[in-house]
């Protein structure tokens, strides 16, 4: 990599998927998946890209792992375009893609390890110090002999980590590694970003919890439908909010009307609805602080309202001001 | 080259553990060439000129034909299905080496079709079945499993792009089947489709092996369609390597690697 310049570079992009529909009359329309995006990322950064689904994160990394070939703009990696340099970016970076796909399920894990040391064409006698070293840091030493199918899916998000790191690669991009993690499983994976990004590895990470990009990343860019909408430290995002309280209305029954009422008032900056089986959190935006509850209430006169609460605006809060709910 | 090697005996070790557990392979390799086989004899065995060898053959290549067309044309999918394909595609190594090993290990699946229409012969219905030239025979079936390796690779790159040519090219097996003469000569068929024949690389694999095994054409002739084999072989080969180059390119653009 030149001196200066950033590890990760996207200028400009934009990518666009034609769908098509219909078997007689085919029909095809266009999808902007990412428009005009630029962000820079510099070496031995945690970088965190947020968004709700659809936003054009999984996009972005594919971009950045010479998966996708953008429509428009120019990506580099280390300081190779990657499209016109992707056989050579290829044994320079590594990925993981969320979910439990992406393993030979009738292979033990270690066979796994195995197959993708050779095609990373890492040196016959090193293999083996290399797997073993991945499986003791992730943990999965003791059931390395065990078929994947077998596996957890804490387990086979850590064999991917494990996977991926089998080649030494300068950059990680991850891709929502720890959705569908249970509590322990997506702490354990935490430590090993953690542990990864202090060993001077640069790490892009796309996630859906605001907890986890605001303990991990020292950069977080907001995307949407799209577009950056943020860009900044997470300190830097919570005080886009800090005149921000949030009320929270535990309700019952809350229809698409109600919240339609409370985003008519003129002090209310946005609603987001949660719902946990026979009740609903709403979390309202506003500038009035405690002030607003009255009138809140008296907006929602026709439903069962439990408990409410009043509390400073968190990176969370900043996301669902920026993205407005969609989630 | 020790790379590439290694990619693709490793790969090649990976399909197989992966395709023998696949209950509609192992029909492909080995049910359906033992009706075939099976049937094939009940319907010709009291028919002047009826010669085992000929059919135990043709259904052991129909078998094998059935095998490079379903695992070729499904290759892709089935690695994007279980999500490996865009982890294959990101590696260093070349897609078409990996495939070529898992295409290879397809051919060694296949070769039990073989096997399977051997013992329906010579065991089930106690047919002497054995090679009038055997060494000839030998060079042939090796030919004739290159061949239809090469033309698995050529299926292979389509579905990267289109997933659901495997569909399409399922179509396919039967009117091989009888344009290459695997059961019935094409002397049998009108003189118009002999050119297309001729041009199908299994046509001539087909020559070979039954002329080998049952002694009917000179060594030339053997030579011959040996040659004809490598050469379509060869061109196949190119087509393969344009392809994977072309359709990758365009399935980066689409982003069809993924799930679609």
């Amino acid at each position: 990599m030149e001196g200066g310049m950033s590890a990760i570079e996207l200028e400009m992009v934009r990518h666009v998927f034609r769908v098509t529909t219909g078997t007689i009359r085919r029909r095809s329309k266009e999808i902007v998946a990412l428009d005009a995006i630029s962000l820079q990322i510099e070496e031995g950064e945690l970088f965190g890209l947020l968004g709700p689904n659809g936003a054009g994160k999984t996009t972005a990394v594919k971009i950045l792992t010479t998966l996708l070939i953008p429509t428009a703009g120019r990506v580099t990696v280390l300081g190779h375009d990657a499209v016109k340099d992707a056989a050579f970016l290829r044994s320079q970076v590594g990925f993981v893609l969320g979910g439990e796909r992406g393993l030979y399920y009738r292979l033990s894990g270690r066979d796994n390890l195995r197959y993708f040391a050779e095609l990373y064409g890492i040196e016959p006698k090193k293999i083996h110090s290399r797997i073993e070293a991945m499986l003791e840091l992730v943990g999965l030493g003791d059931r390395a002999e065990e078929r994947v199918a077998g596996y957890s899916r804490g387990m086979k998000q850590r064999l991917h980590i494990a996977r991926t790191l089998l080649h030494e690669p300068k950059v990680l991009f991850l891709d929502e590694p720890t959705l569908g993690l249970d509590p322990v499983g997506a702490r354990d994976l935490r430590e090993i970003i953690k542990r990864l990004q202090s060993e001077g590895k640069t790490i892009l990470l796309t996630t859906h919890y605001m907890f986890e990009a605001d303990a991990l990343c020292q950069r977080i860019a907001i995307l949407n439908e799209g577009r950056i909408v943020a860009q900044g430290t997470p300190q830097e995002l919570k005080e886009l909010v800090s005149d921000l309280s949030v009320v929270e209305l535990e309700v019952f029954g809350a229809e698409p009307k109600h919240l339609d009422r409370l985003r008519a008032l003129d002090f209310v900056d946005s609603v987001a609805i949660e719902s946990h089986e026979l009740r609903q959190v709403l979390r309202v935006q506003t500038t009035l602080g405690d002030r607003a509850v009255p009138g809140l209430l008296a907006s929602l006169d026709d439903l069962d309202v439990g408990r409410v609460s009043v509390r400073e605006a968190t990176l969370e809060d900043a996301y669902v001001h920026l993205v407005g709910g969609a989630e | 080259m020790i790379y590439y090697t290694r990619v693709f005996l490793l790969s090649a070790k990976v399909q197989l553990l992966e395709v023998t557990a696949s209950l509609f392979m192992l029909f492909n390799a080995l049910l359906q060439p033992f009706f075939i086989a099976v049937t094939a004899i009940y319907m010709l065995r009291n028919q002047p000129g009826f010669e085992p060898v000929y059919v135990v053959v043709g259904a052991g290549l129909s078998g094998l034909f059935a095998v490079t067309l379903f695992t070729g044309s499904n290759a892709a999918s089935r690695e994007r299905y279980q999500g490996n394909l865009e982890l294959l595609e990101a590696s260093p190594a070349p897609l078409m080496v990996i495939m070529g090993g898992k295409m290879g290990a397809n051919m060694v699946l296949a070769l039990t079709s073989m096997v399977v229409t051997y013992v329906v012969g010579a065991g089930l219905f106690q047919y002497p079945i054995t090679p009038d030239q055997p060494i000839s025979f030998t060079v042939s079936l090796l030919m004739a499993l290159f061949s239809l390796w090469a033309m698995g690779m050529v299926f292979a790159p389509l579905s990267i792009l289109w997933p659901p040519v495997e569909q399409f090219l399922g179509g396919l097996e039967y009117p091989v089947f009888i344009l290459c003469g695997f059961l019935f000569p094409v002397a049998l068929l009108p003189g118009w489709f002999l050119p297309f024949s001729y041009a199908l690389p299994p046509y001539w694999a087909a020559r070979a092996l039954q002329g080998s095994s049952l002694g009917t054409l000179q060594f030339g002739d053997i030579v011959l369609a040996w040659l004809i084999l490598l050469a379509t072989s060869g061109v196949l080969l190119v087509m393969a390597a344009i392809l994977f180059r072309i359709f990758l390119r365009l399935a980066r653009r689409k982003g069809t690697l993924g799930f679609v």
